[in-house]
């Protein structure tokens, strides 16, 4: 087999060695559990390894295992969920669209998106919600309280817990 | 340190929150500032947190379709679970040598991710450990899971072709939600269509049985069988060698098949959304050979013979709609 070769061998072995440890810091602290952080950092490897990706001229080594682990969790199926889902709701409006959202406006939405979907991965369920009504929708934290029935104390709780966890998620 | 920095990121996510509670005043804000400005990493703690909001914020226009995608993409998410202590003791032995049993990865993948899968214009083949060759069309995805006594694969999604190596030892096994299918040497089609899974025969044959064992249908070469959680039935016959051309060419040959079906397929090798009215679509039925490489042409052949409005808001919308006589 051909991934047998020596060289790329090594520089996968140097790419493990000299940041294996980083990545599984790194999703550990972004997914809040050790067990599927080493699962993450030794698929992110095996993937790279699948793929023979070139990895011996990497400038950015960090970079490109992040990006690769992200394709891990935010994988083409849940793309083609976020991306029905995004246009279906798209359509309703669909006047709106004419002439005011280009492709390329929906593409880079579409991105945006998943990328938010990446930093919120491994964010306690409730946390989440608070945070997306909070900050996207711009409710109040009285509100929340009201519409996923918490009491408003542990909206900010969530709140906090919330951001905490995006400061951990683009930590790299 | 890692305690400093925990810390920083606590105040900085207090003095954010509070910031917004307070509406953002003259004096907070100059405070805040101050704070910022204690170290580095004080500055970056907050910049972080700033991003993500900002990333949402931008949003706001358009919250309702936002939200929509963001509630998807985690909806039906478990809790990922704890997998396979071997993977670990793997990981330990990390740096002396990337084994190449790590090329074998696949038994080891779990939810994450598919162990394979494709987008909406990918097709991929891809020969397996045993020699079996598996192909898949747009938007599939499917895991692995070989041992010593078996070869078995989940069919996720989509739709999958595949060419069984023979091998008297381990059978061949395709599960899906519906059911499972077995093989010890054979080339078949498995594909997911809403709660169906659809098998085609294109050579020797397998034993297919619904998810509750209640039917097991033995399924011969050129037939075609729907497998339901609780049963199994035969659905015609099919053409081994269009089929074979069909998927070389990445087509998609259908015969009498309802529009909403077909609309299904297509819509799974393209990006963006095919948006129709499945009951209003239901009656309208397809014969075609259609290219699924060039989803517009086919959509365009389709619209040549069925009386069809299709209206493109952007290649990545388009609705379809049954064209009534004119009314004038």
């Amino acid at each position: 087999m051909s991934s047998g070769e020596p060289s790329y061998q090594a520089a996968i072995t140097e790419l493990y060695c000299a940041h294996h440890g980083w990545l599984f810091g790194w999703l550990r602290r972004k997914l809040g559990c050790a067990h599927n952080a080493a699962d993450l950092a030794h698929d992110t490897f095996a993937r790279i390894l699948n793929a023979r990706e070139s990895v011996a001229t990497l400038r950015e080594p960090r970079a490109f295992l992040s990006t690769t682990a992200r394709r891990l969790i935010i994988d083409q199926v849940r793309r083609k969920q976020i991306e029905n889902a995004y246009l279906q709701e798209l359509a309703l409006t669909a006047e709106a669209l004419e002439g005011f959202q280009s492709p390329e406006q929906i593409l880079s939405t579409l991105e945006a998106l998943e990328q938010i979907a990446f930093i919120l991965e491994g964010m306690q369920e409730k946390a989440r919600q608070a945070f997306v009504l909070y900050y996207l929708d711009g409710l109040t934290q009285s509100d929340i309280a009201r519409q996923l029935g918490l009491s408003d104390r542990t909206v900010r709780k969530y709140l906090i817990q919330a951001l905490l966890h995006c400061s951990h998620s683009l930590d790299t | 340190m890692a305690e400093q920095h925990e810390t920083i990121d606590e105040q900085a996510a207090e003095w954010i929150l509070r910031l917004h509670e307070e509406g953002f005043s003259e004096g907070l804000r100059l405070d805040f500032e101050c704070w910022k400005r204690q170290s580095p990493q004080h500055a970056a703690a907050a910049l972080r947190m700033q991003d993500v909001i900002n990333r949402l914020q931008a949003l706001r226009e358009q919250s309702v379709p936002a939200k929509a995608a963001l509630n998807a993409a985690f909806a039906g998410r478990k809790a990922v679970t704890r997998r396979k202590q071997a993977l670990r003791a793997l990981l330990i032995a990390g740096c002396l040598a990337l084994p190449a049993t790590l090329l074998l990865k696949s038994q080891y993948l779990g939810q994450w991710m598919a162990d394979i899968s494709t987008g909406p214009n990918d097709w991929k083949t891809q020969r397996l450990a045993d020699n079996s060759t598996i192909t898949l069309s747009g938007t599939s995805a499917l895991n692995l899971r070989f041992d010593a006594q078996e070869r078995r694969i989940e069919l996720l999604q989509g739709e999958v072709l595949i060419e069984v190596a023979h091998d008297s030892t381990r059978p061949f096994v395709v599960q899906t939600a519906q059911g499972s299918m077995r093989a010890l040497g054979t080339r078949f089609v498995v594909k997911r269509q809403g709660d169906t899974t659809v098998l085609t025969m294109l050579q020797s044959r397998v034993a297919a049985q619904s998810a509750n064992e209640q039917q097991t249908l033995e399924v011969a070469a050129g037939s075609r069988a729907l497998i339901h959680r609780d049963a199994v039935e035969l659905a015609g016959s099919v053409s081994a060698a269009s089929i074979n051309q069909a998927w070389e060419r990445h087509q998609l040959v259908v015969e009498n098949q309802p529009l909403p079906e077909v609309l299904d397929e297509i819509s799974r090798h393209r990006r963006g959304l095919l948006q129709f009215d499945r009951a209003a679509l239901a009656n309208l039925r397809v014969s075609a050979v259609l290219p699924l490489d060039d989803t517009d042409r086919a959509l365009q052949l389709i619209a040549e013979t069925l009386p069809l409005q299709i209206k493109t808001w952007t290649p990545w919308l388009i609705m379809i709609s049954q064209l009534h006589p004119a009314k004038k």
